[in-house]
């Protein structure tokens, strides 16, 4: 019997509920609903992060080698820090019925990779590439709550005299939380491609090798950069904002989850197994 | 001028970083030749011959070194530069001073207060002053009021991240003018001069320039390790310097370890594989000797290693099988067509072939190692680290300004953090408690 997998399974199954309940808790506008989603969350992470130290335990390393790792791992730190950021601004308890559901996906899109353990080759044991990874979540992380935060700002736009959304933030203050969790992650991405690059350079002699992986961060990169100029010099402030951080964001999740299936790159020797 | 103002425009900013994100994109889609091998190219160019024609002409089969992804880089590096000694000056000036305010004006600003007050002006500025001061502020007495600031440092993110984006810019083209990287494949107790022909591959920047390596480095010994199941686990060579004739420090050098020494660098490759060192001798003459190496495979275990070799002097062939498992060297010695050797050979052994002796010496490893000179790298670090310093930076440590008025026996507030003010209300609205209980 497997503990790890069957875990896994048990986490995979409180969030898939606790994302129905949130997503109930929207359609109907109940608060409770919403209580009882993130509960259950909560729950899913403790059981998920017993899941992920028993693979760190078995595996002799940190869980970054296969989609199944990397995934589950991000999940954990995307579902962690929402629920501590809303513990911070209660307001965000309603964009549960956005991230929990995200979650939910990339539990199940890991678990479709395989599960089998693959030990650390030597080009992966560094700590540079422990930095990498660690400001890979973080960056992702803040890109979600943003994302997740222009989603909610566009309703609340589009439906001012909706109940359920009146006690959010007035949309001012959420536009400017939208920027600071770009800002955040766009300053977390940095240091992601800077620790890749520097991992490269100790790895294989060169910082830099134009792999599809590393170009298309870049190109999320640049994008979050021209995102900040639009706002800071050309005012692209609300919708707008909104609309380009929905639409950067999918970009990111195109480079970084997609593009290692669909061209060659170092990054796919052990991420797509 | 006017194209001085053009270059220095700063609404191309976004037109530049588009430019660039669509060259990104078109060199991901569209197949690189650099990054295919001679045989894939030519299948595509014998099957698509008109789409090669234009992506040829149009140097969209090597974006990266193509004209005019390099003129795009070029002005936009301009850009950034002439835009950076604006800001700085700017950032240099707000960094300095701060404008005293009128009543009016602090009223404008978006964070502002009111308090009514009686009693001693200056008594209460001297109050004030200390509270400030627990705040962390530095403060300038006008003759209307009080100035303060906060966090002035955060002036320069902006511009020292733009900086750091052309510092790593710059080293990335000395890095193309001066990077050597070539490949060697070392045995065990063999060494290695940095000379043309001991390279197995060499690549070298635009000005084909690679510096004297000046010493040598000798493989002492290589390891390897493997997990349980068969996946790599270790490579491991122990690398000696030589200097000046004298040893100068050994080094285990270990993927993600290179070894580095006077702007050389020496890295581990995953490469590896068996190698029979030989001695041949002539009569009485010095003894000849030479390593033979045997082609890498991913596992050695039940694999037979074949590789061929022309003996010196004497223009015969050696063909040799090797099987790692069971360490048997088997080796056929040819005339033109004739047989005139084959037998198993083991360390030690020797065979005369007319005036010649062969002797194998030993069986050792060989392992690839990745040798490059770049003094861009230490340049592009630099960016790096300003970089993370001014990202976190501008998150995480903005600026603050107060200004404190008196307009008849009310004390005017007023705060600023440019784009950061809604943080920076928290902070203000304590300010201005700590101001009331004051007055009280
Ligand atoms: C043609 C090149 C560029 C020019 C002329 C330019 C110019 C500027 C200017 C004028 C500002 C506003 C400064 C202020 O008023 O406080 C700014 C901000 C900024 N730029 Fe650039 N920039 C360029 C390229 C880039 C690139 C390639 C990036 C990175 C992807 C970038 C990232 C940023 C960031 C992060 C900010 C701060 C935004 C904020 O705090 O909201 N810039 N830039």
């Amino acid at each position: 019997m497997n503990w790890e997998i069957i875990l896994y399974w048990t986490a995979t199954t409180f969030y898939g509920i606790a994302g129905a309940i949130a997503i109930s808790g929207f359609v109907f506008k109940k608060e409770r609903l919403i209580n009882i989603a993130l509960g259950l969350s909560a729950a899913g992470l403790v059981i998920h992060g017993i899941s992920i130290i028993i693979r760190w335990k078995s595996v002799g390393h940190g869980p970054y080698i296969n989609m199944y790792e990397v995934m589950s791992s991000d999940a954990w730190v995307a579902m962690a820090f929402y629920l501590l950021l809303q513990i911070k601004y209660r307001f965000l308890k309603r964009a549960a019925f956005i991230v929990i559901p995200i979650v939910f996906l990339s539990m199940g899109f890991g678990i479709m990779s395989t599960t089998e353990p693959i030990p650390l080759p030597p080009s992966l044991r560094s700590y540079w590439l422990i930095l990498h990874i660690v400001f890979a979540k973080l960056c992702s992380a803040s890109f979600l709550v943003a994302f997740g935060l222009a989603g909610l700002y566009l309703l609340k736009l589009s439906r001012p005299e909706a109940e359920f959304l009146s006690r959010l933030p007035t949309p001012e203050r959420m536009d400017i939380l939208i920027y600071r969790f770009n800002a955040l992650g766009f300053a977390f991405l940095s240091i992601m491609i800077i620790a890749g690059s520097i991992w490269a350079n100790n790895a294989w002699g060169r910082y830099w090798a134009f792999d599809p992986v590393e170009t298309w961060s870049l190109i999320t990169w640049l994008a979050y950069g021209m995102y900040l100029h639009l706002r800071l010099n050309r005012n692209w402030l609300g919708k707008r904002s909104a609309y380009l951080t929905i639409a950067i964001f999918v970009l990111s999740v195109l480079s970084f989850f997609f593009i290692p299936y669909f061209l060659k790159t170092v990054h796919s020797e052990y991420l797509v197994r | 001028m006017k194209i001085i103002d053009t270059l220095r425009s700063r609404r191309y900013a976004v037109t530049f970083i588009i430019l660039i994100i669509a060259s990104f994109v078109l060199a991901t889609v569209i197949p690189q030749r650099t990054r295919m091998s001679e045989a894939e190219w030519f299948r595509l160019r014998s099957n698509y011959p008109e789409f090669i024609e234009i992506i040829s002409f149009t140097g969209l089969d090597h974006v990266y070194t193509s004209w005019w992804f390099l003129a795009i880089v070029v002005l936009f590096s301009i850009n950034i530069s002439l835009n950076l000694s604006d800001r700085i000056r700017a950032s240099w000036r707000q960094f300095q001073d701060i404008r005293p305010l009128s009543p009016s004006e602090i009223k404008t600003l978006p964070l502002n207060a009111v308090i009514s007050l009686s009693g001693d002006k200056d008594q209460f500025f001297k109050e004030a002053e200390k509270i400030l001061k627990d705040f962390r502020y530095r403060l300038k007495r006008h003759n209307q009021g009080l100035t303060a600031q906060k966090a002035r440092i955060g002036y320069f993110w902006i511009p020292l991240f733009h900086g750091s984006i052309l510092i790593v810019l710059c080293g990335v083209l000395i890095s193309g003018l001066f990077r050597f990287s070539g490949t060697v494949e070392l045995s065990e107790g063999q060494e290695f001069h940095g000379r043309e022909e001991e390279f197995i591959n060499r690549w070298y920047g635009l000005l084909k320039y690679r510096p004297e390596m000046g010493f040598s480095i000798r493989l002492n010994r290589f390891n390897v390790e493997y997990w349980d199941r068969g996946h790599p686990k270790l490579y491991q060579g122990f690398i000696e310097v030589r200097d000046r004739g004298g040893d100068v420090l050994t080094k285990a050098v270990e993927m993600n370890e290179p070894l580095k020494y006077r702007g050389y660098s020496f890295y581990q490759t995953r490469y590896w594989g068996y190698s029979a060192l030989f001695g041949l001798l002539r009569n009485n003459a010095q003894e000849l000797t030479g390593y033979v190496n045997l082609p890498y495979k991913e596992r050695y275990d039940n694999v037979i290693l074949k590789q061929d070799f022309l003996i010196p002097e004497t223009g015969l062939r050696a063909f040799l099988d090797y099987e790692p498992a069971s360490k048997i060297l088997r080796m056929e010695i040819k005339d033109g067509l004739k047989t005139i050797v084959n037998g198993i050979l083991k360390e030690g052994d020797y065979i005369k072939l007319n005036d010649h002796t062969l002797r194998l010496h030993r069986i050792v490893k060989w392992t690839g190692l990745y040798i490059s000179y770049d003094p861009g790298v230490i340049v592009v670090y630099t960016g790096f680290a300003l970089m993370v310093l001014s990202s976190l930076g501008m998150v995480f440590l903005y600026p603050k300004r107060l200004w404190l008025s008196f307009e008849d026996n009310t004390l005017l507030i007023g705060g600023d953090a440019g784009r950061r003010r809604v943080e920076f209300r928290e902070e203000f609205i304590k300010i201005v408690e700590a101001l009331k209980r004051m007055t009280l």
